[in-house]
């Protein structure tokens, strides 16, 4: 007989579910780790990772076919949808959703999840970003302040490995870093111009990613090598992800099993209780439904997926499900809206060059509505971006054909800017996610219906995002500054935030200050789905403190025997 | 991929083991989640007649020609470029390259009686250099030979051929290794000093 009770059950294997795996386990708990998809294995499974561009049939693109068969994959050719990585994205064929309002949803359906697609930028959230809700009367107030979190990403980063400068930033707190990458000549040059520019107000930093940037043989982990292939999954393990971090942590202390092709039908409720006493799945190959026992249940499942697990339970005593009582529940969909940036040419230094793929790039940290600058939005945005020669893929208009076309793509082109920005959503209760009534998955569940959009506040920002890179871009000297911008729909920005988030009251919210379902204290959501506000930073850091800080409360309060 | 018997004994299987040694991982077999994509159609099933096949290898080898270093030919772009017209563009893209192979191949006739394949080198030189040019004045929405009827919204036709030849030489194995510089594992990031004439290095992502 298959025992099926363990101490805590974690719903999920990515980002956060590996770190309430290894948080638990390592402090005792017997731990059963679900995920919805395969499994990978650490370096074996990684069976692109060794490719170049030529060893793909189409050298890396997608196919009219392959796009066909993703057709919401496919509208964001590049990255993420193309020949190296499509199958590592949730199928949509299986795992349909609604359309209400156009949302991109970017789902990886295997241990790891996304962890090993990321884009391994790690930031803190600043101090004003949890007071500026109610600074603002925004939405609700975050339960918790910079200083109940500040321990907990010290914490996180030193596991984890993120390589970063101390920056001395008020707007992007430092950390505990590894040595950072190197930032180029040119870039280093801009840094000093922009700074000079701005009086010290607006800065060029070098990207802060989670990246080891020294050996770790203590956690079997080589050294980033600038491959930039991490979308393969990386051998040497040079990026957090579970598979190269929190899952050998969790195995290691033998309290840990994993039971891929799990799909979570529900958490099972107790009303007298009201505590959670386990969760129901269908086994995706067999279809066949098990149920598991725990004393806790941490769920991170993504932030729609953990809000869908929570709609699909308890539904006998609440129509919406569990953790709706407060009627926000799926609600307050937040992402970071991007899809727009500046590109410039950098005139001179034609004498520098640079070896190796560093896999990350400079960052432009929130100056918009911080100190002395005002807007007409609240809150601000961060730029992405990197100096870099161009390759033979620039624009060869006036190039010519032949031996001189050839020549000159054989070397590299001049110097060029490029930025893409990340922007701050608003929580507002109009942006939902819900339960379909009428379109079920390939094993019968309702599948979400999407109904968010950005508003007048986002689009405020946008355009003075466009403003400002050129502003910038020009008052630097950079030559034929220039915005893009194509469609942002929610979600494309990969950092879908709030279904489930975190208050002080049980009226307004759905977690309390440690994260717990207000109405099943033993059920902790640890994902995006928590987030009160978005920030405009990359979120996974903060979801890895956050889950490894509710881990630690979750163990204690068992101890004391509230749970 | 496995076969879905055998799949499903070797998963009972574990977890008969993980049952009974009461440890470790409930383990399913692992699909390839990164996977083998489909070869690229091969030539003789892209439904190009031999004449065209023999225009498109001569039009990738005059944009991309042996010099000191490997040509178009030598890098297999003709039968890439084939395959991929077919299985990386929409149907009005491959009408708009069809379009465009008539068109090298009526202008080829027109101005010296021949078909393209068979010009002497400085001869098909001339003509796509001519084409070129065109492209890009029809592009900035000049009145030229090629007037796009039927092809709204599209660029000129060589634009299209012209990019996937540079995309599809630069990013084979012979481009990437012998004509720019390739680094399987850089170890790490750093300046180095350009002089005129150092090539640049491949790339690895295909944008």
């Amino acid at each position: 007989m298959v025992n099926n009770t363990y101490d805590a059950i974690v719903v999920g294997s990515g980002i956060s579910g590996g770190w309430a795996a290894k948080e638990l386990t390592e402090k005792g708990l017997k731990v059963l780790m679900l995920e919805r998809g395969e499994n990978v294995e650490h370096v074996k499974d990684y069976t692109n990772t060794h490719k170049n561009l030529w060893d793909y049939p189409h050298h890396g693109r997608p196919s009219e076919e392959a796009l066909a068969s993703q057709p919401v994959m496919a509208r964001g050719k590049g990255y993420p949808f193309n020949e190296v990585t499509m199958g590592a994205w949730a199928d949509h064929k299986t795992s349909p959703y609604v359309e209400k309002e156009p949302f991109q949803w970017f789902r990886a359906y295997q241990v790891g999840g996304r962890s090993l697609l990321w884009g391994r930028q790690s930031y803190r959230l600043n101090p004003q970003d949890f007071e500026a809700n109610a600074k603002e009367g925004v939405a609700i107030d975050w339960p918790i302040r910079y200083d109940d979190i500040a321990p907990w990403y010290s914490y996180v980063e030193k596991f984890a490995g993120i390589s970063g400068n101390k920056d001395g930033l008020d707007v992007l707190p430092d950390g505990d870093f590894l040595p950072a990458f190197e930032m180029n000549a040119v870039e280093k040059d801009l840094a000093a111009r922009l700074k000079k520019q701005y009086k010290g107000e607006r800065h060029i930093i070098m990207g802060r990613t989670a990246h080891i940037t020294e050996h770790r043989p203590e956690q079997g982990r080589g050294k980033c090598q600038n491959r930039d292939k991490c979308w393969t999954g990386c051998p040497w393990g040079g990026y957090f992800s579970t598979q190269s971090a929190t899952l050998p942590a969790a195995l290691k202390t033998g309290n840990l099993t994993l039971r891929p092709m799990s799909i979570v039908k529900e958490l099972l409720y107790d009303k007298d209780k009201k505590r959670v006493t386990g969760v129901e799945i269908i086994d995706a190959e067999t279809k066949e439904t098990i149920v598991y026992k725990s004393k806790i249940v941490f769920l991170n499942a993504s932030t729609l997926n953990s809000a869908w697990v929570l709609m699909n339970s308890a539904r006998d005593v609440w129509d919406n499900g569990l953790g709706s009582s407060s009627g926000e529940l799926g609600h307050n969909v937040m992402d970071h809206h991007y899809m727009l940036g500046g590109t410039a040419d950098i005139p001179g230094h034609l004498d520098k060059y640079v070896y190796g793929r560093r896999p990350t790039g400079i960052y432009i940290p929130r100056f918009a509505n911080w100190g002395s600058d005002k807007r007409d939005f609240l809150r601000g945005f961060g730029f992405q971006g990197n100096a870099v020669r161009q390759s033979f893929n620039r624009d060869a208009d006036g190039l010519g054909i032949g031996a001189t076309l050839k020549q000159t793509l054989s070397e590299p082109g001049k110097w060029t800017m490029s930025t893409v920005g990340f922007g701050e959503i608003l929580p507002d209760h109009r942006n939902k996610v819900s339960l379909s009534k009428t379109v079920t998955d390939a094993w019968g569940l309702p599948v979400l219906e999407m109904d968010a959009k950005i508003r007048d506040n986002e689009i405020k920002m946008r355009k003075a995002m466009k403003e400002d890179i050129v502003e910038m871009f020009d008052s630097i000297g950079l030559e034929n500054a220039q915005a893009w911008e194509s469609t942002y729909h929610m979600g494309k920005g990969i950092h879908e935030m709030g279904t489930a988030r975190m208050g002080r009251d049980p009226k307004t919210s759905v977690l309390n200050k440690h994260n717990q379902v207000w109405d099943a204290p033993n059920v902790f959501v640890t994902d995006g789905a928590c987030m009160t506000s978005s920030s405009c930073v990359n979120p996974s850091l903060t979801y890895m403190a956050l889950t490894a800080r509710a881990a630690d409360f979750a163990v204690e309060e068992l101890k004391r025997g509230n749970l | 991929m496995a076969n879905s018997s055998s799949t499903m004994d070797r998963r009972t299987l574990l977890k008969l083991i993980a049952a009974s040694t009461g440890a470790g991982l409930i383990n399913a077999p692992a699909l390839a989640v990164w996977q083998e994509q489909p070869d690229l159609l091969p030539v003789n099933k892209a439904g190009f007649d031999d004449a065209t096949v023999a225009l498109i290898t001569e039009l990738c080898e005059v944009v991309m020609p042996r010099t000191d270093t490997p040509g178009a030919k030598d890098a297999g772009v003709p039968p890439f470029f084939i395959g991929m017209v077919r299985e990386c563009y929409d149907e009005q893209q491959q009408q708009l390259f069809e379009a465009g192979f008539a068109d090298i191949e009526s202008r080829s006739k027109t101005l010296y009686g021949k078909p393209f394949a068979t010009l002497a080198t400085v001869q098909k030189s001339d003509l796509i250099t001519a084409i070129d040019v065109e492209a890009m004045a029809f592009n900035k929405g000049e009145d030229t030979q090629w007037d796009g009827a039927g092809f709204t919204g599209q660029p000129h036709y060589f634009t299209l051929m012209k990019q996937l030849i540079i995309f599809g030489f630069f990013s084979s194995k012979v481009g990437g290794t012998q004509v720019l510089r390739h680094s399987d594992v850089p170890g790490g990031y750093y300046g180095i000093p350009y002089n005129e004439g150092d090539k640049a290095w491949s790339t690895v992502w295909p944008w």
